[in-house]
This record gives structure tokens, sequence and C-alpha cells, in this order.
């Protein structure tokens, strides 16, 4: 019994994120929710609901009670104005994303899913740390401009949770543009807790880009010749196909030798290196991809940066920031989710790196953690949150915890969890836990901020 | 088409105020307005497979995924596949001395080559195959969970139905909330217990059973040896793209790639968002280019061209001929009126007074053109155009030739000029009027529409 | 933006009776294999294959210059056998095409530099741009464009398509004009 009013809560907690600090029992006159007006459309058949998780490279759609996406798809649209293909993410105003988003929902819904908009509730997966302005236009284009019925605007996080049916665990999403880690206990996230580093899939690209510049071979016509001397810069699609093909997460053995052989400048130290890929380009030629860059190419994850942060110690500041008894169990449930987390290799590498952290003098007096567990979801990794969006919205519920479109049309806007309305203030908000709320916007902007000032130095 | 008459150049404002090329405009005859495609609904209307043309029917559709139930898709280029025929040679167990020949098919991409033998797929008897389906490799594990969720949803569900019971019976909330001892905490304890305890009894719903835990793991599979001392084999891994076309059988090796059904296409049908008449809806069959309902506004409202641009100078008057086509059955009268402002980079003159287009006469297709101008020269209407000036450059059939005086104002971009289009509509669908004293004469009313004509840049 | 004129030299294009444009330049294998419909244009140094099989053009078509016309064939286990190809009404090829369809609808625009993979059916209203290959048996909906190598849908005509192809095709016919040599 216990145990499903926890699912329960997890629910409740999604359904409007204002309720992320509300410590929910499942007892029913807590239900600060009035009556959804839908009620009468959710009885019997209803067609199921559109799931969508718009990523920062790819885009994740299907519905509602299917076991996979029914397309995985590029997130990014050819405008008819300036028949230009644009990221999806890659606005500079709200009236730009506005157009980008309604082509490509044009594109998602009449090329791919095939239904009427119209006729299907929407499960938007989003990060924690999803831009309101985003989260706004999303819900601008979706009930204006397709005149969608509802919206649920789920926390992808807890939506990985979702697909364990466990409601405490420590979720990491390594994605494209940043890797976030959500600790979530007893299903209630703490803010608290959210870590994040900008380093993911981009950072990957933009090293194996550097480093193939840097030491790679072009064969043309059986002639050799440095990459730099007959290209610039590869296609991002070519270093993305190289990534996924060739390269790989090193144990943390390899990994120490190859730090020291650099240091040390000492070609000698560096471990048997792996065998090199002659990977063919357009035209004819081949480009060698080389052990040590197969190898080193992913090693962005674990290095730490400037503030001495890396995928690994997200982990562990993360628990730092919870309560001592959510600690051990937190670090018992580890959920990785995202395409990052597919590499070959980066489970592994990752729970090595997170007992060798421990003993570092950072971690050392503060965790009284030993060992770590990790969860695999009935997925790929890449497409977790979809699944959890999925299962979720196959419940008879999905109405209640959903944003109407008769609901936005009276505010204007989406409730959001970092400005309470009044409608959302009658329940009782702990007081204390306010705070945290003002953490997380300030985290929000900071990492707004860092990814935009870490996109500016793109090598084009 | 676009390409070759390059409608680009041309481009009418909508009621939406964006600016589109004609042939992307749709005139709502009901509204009487012009409406392009982000100010019209789109609708799913019919599903096809594009490369049987075979229809299907909506439900059935969404059964089968959107795929076509009999067409397949190379896994490695997404090129369909066709059906090969071979024989092969039998050896009967009864009389080996005695050969057979038996006919059987397999599948071949046209593409890459790629053919269904590569995978180890047997050899099929019949020419539609039967080829394998595969199953969600975590099929029952998600059943159980979307069971569980639907356990829980149901509870929720009937909690609510008695939340709703209880706000009625206003008597029992008092009771409530004056006769419980303790705070807030114990009311809602009490009123749980209450909500379980009224339940139970009454639905005889079978329990909650929780969904079995997978536990964790504390080892998580290391990298395989074969990473670090083996070659990699480039064409056995597949791409991305491969891979992502499949996303839950996502596969690493070119072995584990198996065909797709085909994706569906749809046809859209269009609906005015203001009045929700249809503006286009397509006839069923995939393979017909013919349409119920047509409403684009090229058969409605007059086509500018540019005819002849004579090289521009920056403030130098030009003469430029610009082609004005009635597509009507009926003479149409326009007038026209230059808007010199921004984004205009130009001075604009144009002919003053009406402008009379002679009607279009379908048979003329028929008849040799020498015919067709002979007859205009006894038009009366010529008269009318003599008036205006000598700005009739010349006219044939329904077209005619305007001279519009050009100034431009820039060097270093495109010249472009806006003027208003005014014209008078005749309504000729007799249902659409509404006074029935008016059926002997069309009712005719004046409209304009914003035209914006880019001439190329000027010459130095 | 209405066509320009387009000049031939008189002396090298003979006109049939049905006003068909036929360049002198061009060879028509098997020509009593070969339909056209009537005011069709085949430029200079077109190669239509009628000695493999029926080709039958219908009306306002254009071939370009250098496009190789050939019907399609298919093999069986005792040999090869050729097919017709038919191609509709208004039909606008480029320049320097290789066309192996087995069928092309009315009014498709086919871009410079195309090939067109064997036994292809192109249904009416279709749209490749310049530069595509398009693999053998590949089908072409209506009202779809494809691009790219090898081709690919990639974009959706207007609904008054027919109406665009028929003005092209009858725009370029009566701009098509001759000029005499001169010498």
């Amino acid at each position: 019994m216990e145990a499903l009013n926890v699912v329960v809560n997890v629910a409740f907690v999604l359904e409007k994120q204002s309720f992320i600090n509300l410590r929910l029992s499942a007892v029913p006159d807590s239900d600060p929710f009035t009556m959804p007006l839908f009620e009468g459309l959710s009885a019997g058949s209803e067609k199921s609901a559109v799931i969508l998780d718009i990523g920062a490279a790819y885009s994740k759609v299907g519905f509602a009670g299917e076991f996979g996406p029914w397309a995985f798809v590029s997130s990014k649209v050819k405008l008819s104005k300036t028949k230009k293909e644009v990221f999806v993410w890659d606005y500079s105003s709200e009236e730009e994303l506005f157009d980008i988003l309604v082509e490509f929902f044009h594109l998602l819904y009449f090329k791919h899913l095939l239904v009427n908009p119209k006729d299907r509730r929407v499960v938007f997966c989003e990060s924690i740390l999803c831009p309101t302005q985003f989260r706004e236009t999303v819900a601008k284009v979706l009930f204006k401009h397709y005149e969608v019925p509802s919206i649920l605007f789920a926390p992808s996080h807890l939506l990985a949770m979702f697909t364990l049916g466990i409601n405490t665990g420590l979720v990491l999403d390594a994605g494209f543009s940043e890797t976030t880690v959500l600790p979530i206990y007893e299903g209630i996230p703490i803010i608290k807790g959210v870590q994040t580093v900008t380093v993911a899939a981009r950072e990957i690209h933009r090293n194996l880009a550097a480093l193939l510049q840097d030491q790679a071979v072009l064969i043309t016509d059986g002639e050799e010749a440095p990459l730099a001397s007959k290209m610039s810069s590869l296609p991002d699609t070519v270093i993305e196909d190289i990534k996924v093909r060739t390269c790989f997460v090193t144990n943390i053995n390899r990994a120490r030798l190859i730090q020291q052989s650099i240091l040390q400048n000492d070609e000698s130290k560096w471990p048997a290196v792996p065998s090199s890929v002659e990977y063919p380009l357009d035209g004819g030629s081949k480009l060698v991809v080389t052990g040590k860059v197969r190898e080193v190419a992913c090693e962005v994850l674990f290095e730490q940066d400037m503030e001495e942060k890396s995928v690994a110690t997200t982990i562990l500041d993360a628990i730092l920031q919870c309560p001592l008894d959510m600690r051990i169990p937190l670090a018992q449930n580890l959920v990785l989710m995202g395409g990052t987390s597919m590499l070959p290799g980066f489970a592994h590498r990752l729970v090595d790196e997170l007992k060798e952290l421990l003993s570092k003098p950072q971690y050392k007096d503060r965790l009284a953690i030993s060992s770590f567990k990790v969860h695999s979801p009935p997925s790929e990794a890449n497409y977790t949150a979809w699944l959890g969006g999925s299962l979720f919205g196959a419940m008879e519920i999905l109405s209640y915890r959903s944003l109407s479109r008769e609901a936005y049309n009276q505010a204007g806007k989406v409730p959001d969890w970092c400005s309470l309305d009044d409608a959302v203030q009658e329940a009782e908000v702990v007081p204390k836990e306010r705070s945290s709320m003002k953490q997380l916007e300030a985290l929000r902007k900071l990492s707004l901020e860092k990814s935009s000032a870490g996109a500016s130095p793109t090598p084009k | 088409m676009a390409s070759l008459l390059q409608f680009e150049k041309v481009l009418m404002k909508c009621s939406c105020d964006i600016k589109s090329p004609i042939i992307n405009l749709y005139f709502c005859k009901h509204c009487l307005k012009l409406r392009c495609g982000r100010c019209v609904s789109h609708e799913v209307d019919s599903y096809s497979c594009p490369n049987c043309l075979e229809n299907m029917p909506s439900a059935e559709a969404k059964l089968k995924k959107n795929r076509c139930a009999n067409c397949l898709d190379c896994p490695s280029c997404n090129h369909s596949l066709t059906t090969r025929a071979t024989s092969v040679a039998l050896t009967d167990s009864q009389s080996p001395d005695k050969k057979m020949t038996k006919k059987v098919y397999y599948l071949a991409c046209g593409l890459c080559r790629w053919t269904s033998r590569d995978i180890g797929l047997g050899d099929k008897e019949t020419a539609s195959g039967g080829w394998e389906e595969h199953d969600n490799p975590h099929f029952e594990r998600l059943n159980e969970l979307l069971e569980f969720y639907h356990q829980l949803a149901i509870k929720e569900k009937n909690e609510r139905e008695q939340k709703k019971f209880n706000k009625r019976r206003t008597y029992l909330r008092l009771q409530e909330k004056y006769f419980s001892p303790g705070g807030l905490a114990t009311r809602r304890k009490a009123s749980f217990l209450n909500a379980l305890s009224s339940m139970a009894p009454k639905t005889d719903e079978p329990e909650i059973t929780p969904v079995k835990l997978i536990e964790p793991k504390e080892e998580v599979d290391p990298l395989p040896s074969k990473y670090y001392t083996q070659p990699l084999v480039l064409e056995k891994v597949t791409t991305l793209a491969q891979r992502l076309n499949r996303p839950e059988f996502a596969s690493s090796q070119v072995e584990g790639l198996y065909p797709r059904h085909k994706h569906l296409v749809i046809k859209r049908s269009q609906r005015c968002r203001e009045c929700e008449h249809n503006l286009s809806k397509p006839e069923y069959n995939p393979s017909s280019i013919k349409f119920k309902i047509q409403l684009v506004a090229l058969h409605h409202i007059p086509d500018v061209r540019i005819y002849l641009v004579p090289k521009l100078y920056q403030a130098k008057e030009s003469i430029v001929t610009i082609l004005l086509s009635n597509p009507s059955q009926e003479k149409m009268e326009t007038e026209l009126e230059a808007i010199n402002e921004p984004p205009s980079t130009g001075l604009l003159t144009v002919p003053e007074g009406l402008l009379v287009l002679a009607a279009k006469d379908i048979t003329a297709e028929f008849d040799e053109k020498t015919a067709d101008t002979s007859e205009f020269k006894d038009n009366p209407e010529k008269k009318s155009s003599e008036t205006s000036q000598g700005h009739i450059q010349f006219r044939s059939g329904h077209k005619l030739g305007v001279l519009f005086k050009v100034t431009p104002q820039t060097s270093d971009s495109d010249v472009v000029v806006c003027f208003k289009l005014k014209y008078k509509y005749h309504n000729t669908s007799p249902s659409l009027r509404t006074p029935v004293e008016d059926e002997e004469k069309p009712d005719a009313v004046w409209l304009e529409h914003e035209v914006e004509i880019n001439l190329g840049a000027t010459s130095p | 933006m209405e066509l320009n004129d387009t000049f031939y030299m008189k002396a090298e294009f003979i006109e049939t009776a049905s006003g068909n444009k036929v360049s002198k330049k061009s060879v028509l294998c098997g020509s009593q294999n070969i339909v056209l419909n009537g005011k069709s244009i085949i430029c200079n140094d077109c190669i239509v294959r009628g000695d493999l099989a029926n080709v039958r053009i219908g009306r306002y078509c254009v071939i370009g210059s250098r496009t190789v016309i050939r019907p399609p064939f298919k093999k069986f286990s005792k040999g090869v056998a050729f097919f017709p190809l038919h191609i509709g009404d208004h039909v606008f090829i480029d320049e320097d095409c290789i066309i192996n369809a087995a069928q092309i609808g009315s009014y498709v625009h086919i871009g410079k530099n195309c090939v067109i993979g064997r036994r292809c059916v192109l249904k009416e209203c279709c749209q490749i741009a310049d530069n595509v290959y398009l693999p053998p048996e590949t089908v072409v909906p209506p009202f779809t464009v494809i691009t790219g190598n090898p081709g690919k849908p990639t974009g959706e005509l207007p609904e008054c398509t027919q109406d665009l192809m028929i003005d092209a095709t009858k725009g370029f016919y009566q701009h098509f004009v001759p000029v005499q040599e001169v010498k």
C-alpha cells in the first residue's frame, strides 16, 4: 500500500511542478486542484495522447501506451520563410522561436505522427531547467496555433523513474548540450540538489573535431596529408558519425595512464593503443582516425573543469546537497539516461570515477557512501524520458494533471513552479522551502548563461 | 514549378500579415480573405503508402503504427526494398537422384545492394513474404508497469469521484471540520481513512498488486576488451541514423538491422480558421491529383507577374511591364494604388483609373492564338483602357500588360515596390449569396490586397 | 515572372503537322516506336531510344538538351525484357538528364542533370529538383518534391501545381521562337 501511495505522489508532483516542494501524502483532501474542465472528454475511448520530447539534438515523438517512440527526428526544421535549416533551440527571440516551433510541430504532426493536433492531449517531456520562455512559447504554439486540448509539462528526470516503478533515485541525464543530475526521494525532487555541467555530446564533438583537426591524416588517392592542410573543418554530421561508430569511453586505469603520459609528455607510458580506422569521406578520400583519438575523444566527460566539475562530480555534489538520511538510498539507485550515456563503457567508467572521487579530500570526510548501484530502465537510454511520458500519458488520470486549453486561455500563461499564483497558493506551502525555488531560478539563469557562453566559441 | 515561373518574386499579404507567393495562398470565398498555410488549420484527410499507393483507413493506420503492411524499407539506406525471385535446387529426401527446383523470394535494395540474406533471414516461399516482426525486448516488463499504473489511476479516479460526492454533502464536511479532534494532520488522516473505508465495501476493486522491483546492480559490465585489442571494422558498425530508425531495437552491428515497414504519408485538407469552411480537400484516391474542394487564390484573384524589367539604375526612372491576368470567367475591374513606404525600396507610379481585365475564355485554349486577339480589338473595354493614358502595353486574352514607373532608391539591395491591388470580385457560386432578391445579378464586392514585387538588383 | 523567349535556329528543327518541334541534332532511334502527341519540343542532342520499346510522349512536353530517354528493362530468368515508357502531358524535363522510368505522369518537372533509375514511377504533379539520382523502382507520389542524392522526398508542391505546369509548358512553347540563320 505504501509503495503505491508514493507513486501516486510522483504523479502528483508531475502534475504542476509548483507542488514539487509540497510533501504530498496520498490524502484525498490535500488535493488542491480544481476539478478539471475536461472530465467529460476523459471518459471512455479517448484517443491516446501525443508524447513529445524535444531534445537539443534529437526529438522523440510518439503516442501514450507505446513502448517506443514512433519517430526519432533531428530537432531541426527548414523554415519556409528563409529556406534555411535551423535547430529548434537556436533562437534569438520569442517570435523567432514561435515561427520555428510552428513549422517544427507541423513536421512532427503531419509527417511523423499523422494525427490532427486538435484531437489529442500532449505530454511534453522537458528538462527541469527548461527556460520559461521556451515552455511558454511551446504552450502558445500548441494551444493557440494547433489548438490542442491540453498539455502536461513533465520533468524528464521524474519520467525516468516511471519506467522503473521506483520512487527514490538519482537521475543523471547526459544529453547533447548539458548533463543534469536530479535527486528524487520518495517521489519528491530535491531541487536543492540539482547539478548541471555543460559537458555532454556537444563537448565531445568539439573535442573530437579539435583532435582530428590537430592529428588526423587524410588519404587522397594514396597520398597522405594532414587533415588541417586539406579541410578547415569537418561537417557536424561526420563528427557525430565518427563518435558513434568509433569512439568509446575507456576504463579508468587506462585513462590514468593516458593522463600521465600526456602530462609528462612521455609516449612510452601510453597503454597499448587500440586499432586505427580509415573513415571514408565524400569524394573518395579517407580519414585516418587513430586509436588514440578514438579513446581520448570522450575523456572530456570526466576531466574536471576550472570549477573542478565533471560528469562524475555532479552526482556526488548532488548527493551532498541532500539530507544525510537520503544519501545512501540515492547512491544505491542511480538512473542513467540520455544519448551520451549510451557510449560504450560509460556506466562502468562513471561508477569507477565515483568510487575514486570518494577517496578524494573534498568528498572523503563528507560522504559516507561506499557503493553505488545502477538501474537499467526497460528502454534504450536515449528515449527513457519519452517512455516515462508514454507510461504516464496512458493513465486515465492524465486529464486531471494537464493544463487545459481553457485554463490556459483564462490565465494566459503556464503555471510555473517558480511563480506561485493565487490558485496555487491556496495549497499549503512549507515556507522554509520557498528559498529553494529562488535557488532554482538562479540556477536556471546560470545554466542559461553558461550554455550561451559555452556556445559562442563553437568552431564553425 | 515555382522555380520556372519565379513566383517568389511577387508576394501577397494574407489575413495574418505574412507575405507569400500567390501559389501558396488560399482564398476563402466565405470570409473573402486571403489565407496562407499559417492562417488555416490543417487536418489529416487520408492515409496511404507512398510506395504501393494503397489507401489505409485511419484506425488501421494507428494499429500498424503508421506503416504499410506490405512495403518494406531497407534498414541500411531507407530505400524501398524489392522482392527478388530466385530458384533453388532441392534434393528430395526420398529420391536423391531427382533434382527439383523451387521458387523462393528474398528482399533486396536497389540502391545499396543490401539483401535479406545478409542478415541471415531465410528465403520465403511466397512473394508477399510474411517477414518476422520483432517485439520490444522489454515487452513483458513494460506491460507489467502499464498494468500497475493503470490500477493506480483507477484508484485515484475513484477517490476523486468519491470526493466529488462528499463535497455535495456539506453536512459531512462540517461534521468533519468540527468534530475531528486534532489539527489539520489528523483531519487529513481521518478523511483518508474515511475515503478508503467508504470505498472498500462499495466497490469490489481488486487490491493493487505493486509492480515487482528490479534490483539495481552494483556491478556494471565493463567495456569488453575487444575495444582495446581488436581492429574495428567500420563497415560492420551501424550509423546513428540506422540506429535511430528503430530506437527500440538499436543495434550497433549491421547484423542486427532488420527491414522496417514503410512509413505512410497523408493527404491534408485545409480549413479556414474563422468560418471553418474547407478551403482545400483532396480526393480520396492516393494517386489522384484532383480536389473535391479547392479554393486556391490563383483561381480567384488577379495574378500579378513581372513581364519585362529593363536595367534599373538608382534614382533613375525606368518602365517595368507588369502582367495582370484575370482568373474568372467574368470581366474584372481592377485599380492599383502605390504604397511608397518601407519595405519598398523604389518610388512607384502606377496607372491611374480603372483597368478592366477581360474574362478568361476556357475555350480559347483550343483556338488559335490569332483568333483571340482579333476578337479583343473590337472589345468595347479597349476604350476604357485607352483612357488610362497609355499605361497599357498590350492585351491578350484575359491578360493585360501595364506599365509601372519605378525609380529605384537603393543601390545595394534588390529593388522592391509595393502596391495595393483592388478589384471587383464577383461571387459566382449562388449558394453563398444570402439575399434571395439579388439572385438575378451576381453581387460584386471590391476587395484589396497588398502586393510586393521584387524587381531584382540595380545595375551600377 | 513570365517566361522569356527561347530562340532556336529554324533550320535545325523540324516542325510536324501537330506542332511538335524536334531538333535535327537529336537522335530518335526506332522512330516508328516513338509517339509525340503534339506541341512537344525535343531539343538538341537528345537521344530517345524507341528501338528498345515504345516511347509515348504527351502534349506540351519539353525535353531539354542532351537528355537521354531510354525505356527500362527487367531481368527475368530467361533474359531481359524492355518495357514501354509513357510520359504524360505538360512534362518539363530539363537538360542533361537520363530517364529510365517506366512511367512519368502529367505535370511533372524534372530538373537539370538528373538520373531517373530503372522502372521508376513518377506520378502526376511531382517535382524532381536539380542533380537528383533516383534509385531504381522508386515511386514518387503526387505533390512530392524530391531532392538530393539519393533522392528523398523533402517537400510538397502547392495544390495549384497542375495550373502552373500547364502555364509554364504552354508559355515555353509560345516563347520558343525560330530565328533565321545568319550567315
